[in-house]
């Protein structure tokens, strides 16, 4: 007999309708756990899968959706009962033909960064109940009603790490075509296959009239088998109860509309019942049945966006590589997170559609900074990346907490490389950068790189990873040392694109190492390389030539429809921000009227003709003093308080780059959280950026941060002066226990305290030593301490 | 979904008070306005009997919950809604990349944000209210957990209550604050008339 992978693309298979529906039928209350009613009357669950059973469905879930430890307390007690219960259906029925599928739901927890469930926290919420749904007997894993491609994830990982059953997947999506998480087909189908899935799909949410054009484009780029399970059309509120717009009839009209899309697993979700899967069954039975065609498609995506290599050219941004970069190296060192991140959002919104992340310095671990990295950047943009590291234990682990399907940087010709890289790959999924090099080093001829991509071509398969999903590295060597380098590279592109219709990519700045003015060389070389064919330019998206070179290609190439994104780019001369009068600004008018752009240039023209420190001294600090002044006095207001702290914070940098490294004198350290279980950090950040510009040296440890988290960094960097943020009544009791933490093991420090539930007298109530109603106070505190050595 | 937002409220969250902002900041208000017009607005809600109301008791569904305001805020109430909205995922991750390029710009999306989700909640808030009057009850004005003495782990019963996770997309954390941030449960009591 064929196994279920096997059927379900040679033949229709019938998934059940709704269980909860019928559990509330049954009298199952608004809010009780369905789950529990496998313990409570498990008759009713033999009633229910029997009738589905007798109705014609192959798949019969189990009553086990929520059974995670979120949820009931005894997971293995109730998917036991569960996975039984729906076997003794099974087997009373007489089908051998049908199957028990442990049904597994999201936990109803947010995953982090956006929630705080860890991801490797909701991977072991899920393997516990795959591994008691193994154990019971169930014959397939069906994780479904997924609104978040993150815990998808981790459902998917979970499974397949602890089963060889097969495992099927559904999200559900809504009228705009997107997950709750903001997901997309084309971003979740990916990402699906690339762990392996056995079958992906839809359920829940919508009727099936809303579901038949998101069917179609799951259809259209899926190269495994789909399945959909609508509800009975649109809910409506009928008193206590909800009810569904569509018939028996209706319903199965709309499925056989769904069929005929080439779907090849139907059932039914929320408000179907027996009877409508019966109707179902007898309207498709007899259609004709069209196994999933595999699609050649490349797809590196994010948990939000899909980025397709192949039908045209992709830019990769470049800047975050700490090779030759001094200031990302410093960042890197000091985790100054927030630098990182603003050349990731400055690439994004240049027009980058993925981002290069390397974070390989010797002095650093790069396996858990990878894992940091990945974690950030995905937390504020939604660009996919590209995971560039020698180092396979970063590799790994950044390929694990990715959400999505990211792209690697990268494998070589090597045995050793390709051994170690590509059971990653097939355990993950990715798109992967292959480098024709190999043990005899880098080749002189465009013919032997070509044998080498062969070779990785050739062995990746071998892994079951697809030529479709090599990228191959041509290698920009600099021609001001091989002047034949960049024919060769051009040629390695050409005749892969050509005779061996596979993705290129080429790290386009090595090209001009070297020589000067290299933007010139580099923007040209783009364009040639682009005209052989190359799919994917790691290039710096920063630089106004480069893009300039990429966006006339695509106007050129015809891949830009009627010039669009290059009249979007160019089409409107930049509005000069500033009006006639402001030629003639101070830097300190700048800095006060939070001109940022304004205050930069100024601050460059001024460091050629003075001392910067003078600078500071006559223009910088006069200009916050002012500032500050008039926001306490009730003249000017936060949000300009703010914009001219952030023109003084680009100002300073500017200075810092021009001063020794020496003469970096801050006036004090000081430490700054907001404290456990509160995830509000903006009050922090204004306090942060405020302090920096008086003068302080920051540490920033984040929002919901362990009391002993804080004390540990206030003894081992020999700090005196600590704030602490809360906005939550609830978590003012963190920020008390915090406060007491820290009197008694670093009893020296002193500890000022802000955030929108506390006053004075609730500070003093907790201990803390000052009371900041605003950022301004916390600087005029800080300097009462650091200063006047003195602190309340 | 059109959700008109009070520039007014905006201002006023953003501690001018009953000033004017200056036109730069009035700029940022509105482009904020403007990238927040996407945001996915989704609601849910349930009508429940309550079964049992002392002065600081209250019965309803499954759930029992201690409070002498929520007593006092549904006296007389025979019925209640409750509701849950959120503007999604969209304002918390503008804000986060804000935090990182314009901190000013940050603070206004956050007050836009709070003006949104208030303003949308007043929306539905009608709806329900008209709803009532049409089956013959007044509205009691809506009453959040947090407030007062109604405390914030009934956020939970919310959460089941109207399966939140996978109705709007609002799941809880550990401290029971609501993810997406711009989210808001309310109880409306329904007194017949």
């Amino acid at each position: 007999m064929k196994t279920l992978k096997e059927r379900i693309n040679t033949e229709w298979i019938f998934f059940d309708g709704a269980l909860g529906t019928m559990l509330q039928k049954k009298g199952l209350a608004a809010g009780q756990c369905p789950e529990m009613w496998n313990l409570d009357h498990p008759e009713i669950l033999i009633e229910i899968h029997k009738a589905y059973l007798e109705a014609g469905a192959h798949i019969i879930n189990a009553n086990t959706f929520g059974a995670n430890r979120c949820k009931v307390e005894n997971v293995k007690e109730v998917v036991t009962a569960g996975i039984s219960l729906a076997k003794q259906a099974v087997q009373e029925s007489h089908r051998q033909d049908a199957y028990v599928a442990l049904d597994i739901g999201p936990t109803g927890k947010l995953l982090a960064p956006m929630g705080d469930l860890d991801f490797e926290e909701a991977v072991s919420i899920f393997a516990e109940m795959v591994r008691a749904g193994v154990k019971a007997g169930a014959d397939l894993v069906l994780i479904e009603t997924m609104s978040d491609s993150y815990e998808a994830k981790a459902a998917l990982l979970a499974a397949k790490e602890n089963c060889d059953l097969p495992v099927f997947i559904t999200f559900i999506f809504d009228e705009n075509h997107r997950l709750l998480s903001g997901g997309s087909v084309q971003s979740v189908i990916p990402m699906c296959e690339g762990l392996k899935a056995d079958a992906v799909g839809i359920n829940c949410g919508l009727g099936p009239a809303q579901m038949l054009p998101i069917v179609k484009e799951i259809v259209q780029i899926s190269s495994l088998p789909v399945i959909v399970n609508p509800n009975a059309g649109l809910p409506r509120q009928l008193g206590n109860q909800t009810v569904y717009d569509l018939s028996d009839d209706e319903f199965a009209f709309w499925m056989k509309e769904i069929a005929a899309l080439g779907v090849q697993g139907v059932g039914g979700c929320c408000g179907t019942t027996p009877s409508t899967i019966k109707t179902m069954i007898q309207t498709i039975r007899n259609c004709p049945f069209q196994p999933i065609a595999p699609k050649k498609m490349t797809w590196v995506t994010s948990y939000s966006q899909a980025v397709q290599i192949g039908p045209k050219p992709v830019v990769i941004g470049e800047r975050i590589n700490p090779t030759g970069k001094k200031r990302l190296k410093e960042a890197l060192r000091n985790q100054e997170y927030e630098y990182i991140l603003s050349q990731a959002l400055e690439q994004e919104i240049a027009g980058a559609h993925i981002l290069d992340v390397n974070v390989g310095l010797p002095e650093i671990d790069e396996p858990s900074m990878m894992k940091e990295m990945i974690c950030q950047i995905q937390s504020v943009t939604a660009c996919p990346l590209q995971i560039d590291t020698g180092n396979i234990e970063a590799l790994e682990q950044a390929l694990r907490i990715y959400n999505g399907r990211p792209m690697v940087n990268s494998v070589n010709g090597k045995l050793e490389s390709m051994e170690s890289v590509f059971p990653l790959i097939q355990k993950y999924g990715a798109v992967v950068v292959g480098l024709c090099l190999d043990e005899e080093g880098i080749p002189e001829q465009a013919e032997q790189r070509v044998e080498i991509a062969k070779k990785i071509y050739h062995k990746a398969e071998e892994y079951g990873i697809p030529s479709k999903d090599i990228v191959i590295d041509g290698l920009a060597m600099t021609i001001s040392s091989s002047s034949q380098a960049g024919v060769v590279a051009l040629e390695t592109i050409d005749q892969i694109s050509r005779e061996l219709n596979g993705y290129t990519i080429l790290g386009v700045s090595n090209i001009s190492f070297g020589l000067p003015q290299r933007e010139i060389i580099n923007s040209h070389f783009l364009s040639m390389a682009l005209t052989k064919g190359l799919s994917c330019a790691i290039i710096n998206p920063n630089s106004e030539d480069m893009m300039k070179s990429y966006r006339s290609y695509l106007a050129l190439q015809a891949l830009d429809p009627q010039c669009k994104g290059y009249i979007e780019a160019y089409g409107s001369v930049p509005t000069q921000k500033f009006t006639d009068s402001s030629e003639n600004m101070t830097l300190k008018q700048a800095i006060q009227a939070g001109l940022k752009g304004r205050a930069e240039q100024l601050t460059l023209e001024l460091l050629n003709q003075k001392d910067p420190l003078e600078i500071v001294d006559a223009e910088l600090i006069p200009a916050l003093d002012q500032v500050g002044k008039e926001y306490e006095s009730g003249i000017l207001f936060l949000p300009q308080l703010l914009m001219s702290a952030e023109a003084a914070k680009l100002s300073f940098s500017a200075i810092k780059e021009k001063m020794p490294q020496d003469n970096k004198v801050a006036k004090g350290r000081i430490v700054l959280a907001t404290v456990q279980g509160d995830i509000h950090d903006i009050g922090k950040n204004i306090v942060k950026v405020l302090l920096e510009n008086y003068g302080y040296d920051v540490i920033d440890l984040g929002k919901d941060v362990a009391p002993e988290q804080i004390v540990s960094c206030v003894k081992n960097e020999n700090i005196s002066l600590v704030g602490l943020s809360a906005l939550m009544t609830t978590t003012v009791v963190n920020m008390e226990k915090t406060i007491r933490l820290l009197h008694e093991q670093a009893p020296h420090v002193k500890i000022m305290v802000g955030g929108a539930v506390l006053n004075p007298e609730y500070a003093k109530m907790i201990h803390a030593d000052h009371y900041a109603p605003d950022a301004m106070g916390s600087v005029r505190y800080a300097d009462q301490v650091f200063l006047k050595g003195q602190g309340e | 979904m059109n959700v008109q937002v009070s520039r007014k409220e905006i201002y006023r969250y953003l501690g001018y008070g009953n000033h004017l902002p200056d036109a730069e900041i009035q700029e940022l208000v509105e482009q904020s306005i403007e990238d927040l017009q996407p945001c996915s607005f989704r609601s849910v809600q349930k009508c429940f009997s309550i079964d049992v109301l002392t002065e600081n008791e209250i019965w309803f569904a499954d759930i029992h919950i201690r409070s002498k305001d929520l007593g006092k805020n549904l006296k007389n109430c025979t019925k209640c809604v409750c509701m849950a909205a959120t503007l999604g995922p969209l304002p918390d991750r503008l804000i986060q990349r804000a935090k990182i390029l314009d901190l000013s710009k940050a603070v206004v999306l956050q007050a836009v944000g709070c003006a949104m989700i208030e303003s949308y909640v007043d929306q539905i808030n009608e709806r329900i209210r008209q709803d009532a009057q049409n089956q013959g009850y007044i509205c009691h004005p809506r009453y959040s957990c947090g407030y007062g003495d109604f405390d914030l782990n009934h956020q939970k019963d919310f959460i089941r209550l109207l399966e939140m996770p996978i109705t709007i997309g609002v799941s809880l954390t550990q401290g029971n604050l609501m993810i997406p941030n711009k989210s808001v449960t309310a109880v409306i009591g329904w007194e017949k008339k």
